[in-house]
């Protein structure tokens, strides 16, 4: 995979040294908008109906203890730092990594990938640096998009079932959370963005064989992606624990 | 470094003693072959028998395990990647199954290479796609995608995509396989109109005995990985040798099948 985002940056230095530009705006955008845009409904409801049964289980704990206060604040911080990232990026492994690697390994057991080579396009700034930046770009967008419709979720549940109003629970809300939480979560989020495209598009440029080692490179390329970005995850926090403590 | 052939003499192509080996298997051993400009080189051998790989080295696609590829004096295998791709850019290829771009339009997949690798405008751009295309006679499948074409018009495209650049040398894998005897020969007389027309150098991977001699200036049989044979079409129909001899005329007896029965 080192070989993946070596090679790639070769050839977009190939490419700048001879005055051009490395790939076409318009297939970066038709990427973004295919991977950013398209994921916009999946992410918004599925973060949306998570914040919900959040703020109902933690309520519904807290709300005995008269603390149901510490719910705006808890969902907050658990999207923008911990859930939105992690669950975006599980969402878009299984969404765009999979397009990506199905896509890639279709067009290398075609041989389309090989002819590309051959005719000195250079493959890896051709097909795989414009997919990679739209995810590596997007995933932060896709984060927020997260955070905001899981916050919105408990918003309406503290107001239907624990009584907090919109307005108080936005003022409880930005009273908990840190600037460095934002931020935790906009790097894991990049971070999440080029483990998926690499994962993907390695594992779909690495496709020998027909219609059943493309299947089979797809499923490989969800599950490496998903357990690597919740391993990153795990190990960024430690890392970041230790930083925030030392 | 090894010395560089002299220009006088300078082969288009030369492979010297080319090995290669996929782990324990050894495909190629020991290869020498030269392509004079203008030739139209026709490497016959079995299935699986390394043809193919041998246009991959020539493209630097795949390194061999030992020996040189040189192109026009230069030693692929030395080059950077920056010449590398400046090479590819000089040679054309023609795939056994088109390797059209299958989410382009036929006009899109012949203007890839011109919009990426030159700076001609929209209007030539549209200009040498039309010529490329009714060289080959599909000027008016431009709109359509290669899953909507036969796969004689594929690789016609293939061809057209390959002219696309003027290339000096054009490299065809299996250009007769999967067609029917009509166009298969279509397909083999435009091979030699056009590297006539545009004198340029050819290789042709077959093991189509009818196109092979009708397209050849010059044969090679290529056998158990090393060049068993190499002479005109005309000396080739006529050889002494027993794996050409059977191989040309197709015969179940001899040492081929000798061979596989021993595997």
């Amino acid at each position: 995979m080192v070989w993946l985002l070596t090679g790639t940056l070769q050839e977009i230095i190939i490419r700048l040294a001879r005055g051009r530009a490395p790939f076409r705006l318009t297939i970066f955008f038709e990427h973004a908008a295919r991977a950013g845009v398209g994921s916009v409904p999946l992410v918004a409801m599925v973060s949306l109906f998570l914040g919900l049964t959040m703020a109902l289980l933690t309520g519904y704990q807290l709300q005995p203890y008269g603390t149901e206060r510490l719910v705006p604040p808890l969902i907050a911080i658990a999207f923008t730092r911990e859930l939105g990232p992690l669950l975006t990026g599980i969402m878009l492994a299984a969404r765009i990594g999979a397009a990506y690697t199905a896509e890639l390994g279709t067009m290398t057991v075609a041989e389309e990938v090989e002819a590309i080579e051959a005719m000195g396009l250079g493959p890896l700034r051709f097909l795989v640096a414009p997919r990679l930046l739209a995810v590596f770009l997007l995933m932060p967008c896709l984060a927020i998009v997260s955070d905001a419709a899981a916050i919105f979720g408990a918003a309406v549940i503290s107001k239907t079932s624990l009584g907090i109003s919109m307005l108080y629970f936005k003022d409880l809300a930005l009273e908990g959370l840190l600037v460095q939480d934002i931020l935790a979560g906009v790097v894991k989020s990049l971070l999440f963005g080029l483990i998926i495209g690499v994962i993907a598009c390695y594992k779909g440029l690495a496709v020998q064989g027909g219609a059943d080692e493309v299947g089979d490179a797809t499923t490989s390329s969800v599950v490496v992606a998903i357990t690597t970005v919740i391993a990153t995850d795990t190990l960024f926090n430690i890392v970041q624990l230790q930083l925030t403590a030392t | 470094m090894s010395e560089a052939p002299s220009a006088r003499e300078r082969p288009m192509v030369e492979l010297r003693e080319i090995q290669l080996q996929f782990g324990e298997k050894k495909i190629l051993r020991g290869i020498d072959l030269s392509v004079a400009p203008r030739e139209r080189l026709v490497v016959m051998g079995q299935s699986g028998g390394g043809k193919s790989t041998l246009l991959r080295l020539i493209l630097g696609i795949l390194p061999p395990s030992a020996g040189s590829v040189w192109f026009r004096g230069r030693e692929i295998n030395r080059m950077s990647r920056a010449r590398l791709d400046l090479m590819r850019m000089r040679i054309g290829m023609v795939y056994q199954y088109s390797a059209l771009i299958s989410s382009l339009t036929v006009e899109e997949n012949l203007a890839l290479p011109l919009e990426e690798l030159t700076r001609k405008t929209r209007d030539e751009i549209d200009k040498i796609v039309d010529e490329k295309l009714d060289l080959v006679g599909l000027l008016d499948t431009k709109p359509q995608l290669p899953s909507e074409l036969s796969g004689g018009m594929r690789k016609r495209v293939g061809l057209a995509r390959a002219l696309v650049m003027d290339p000096e040398l054009i490299l065809f894998d299996e250009p007769s396989a999967g067609l029917d005897p009509v166009t298969s020969s279509i397909v083999d007389e435009l091979i030699i109109r056009l590297t006539e027309e545009t004198d340029t150098t050819s290789i042709i991977v077959t093991h189509e005995m009818d196109s092979a001699f009708r397209i050849a200036t010059r044969m090679a049989m290529l056998y158990e990985g090393q060049i068993i044979a190499e002479d005109t079409p005309a000396h080739f129909e006529n050889s002494d040798n027993p794996v050409v001899r059977q191989f040309v005329k197709g015969e179940t007896e001899g040492p081929i099948g000798d061979d596989q029965k021993e595997k």
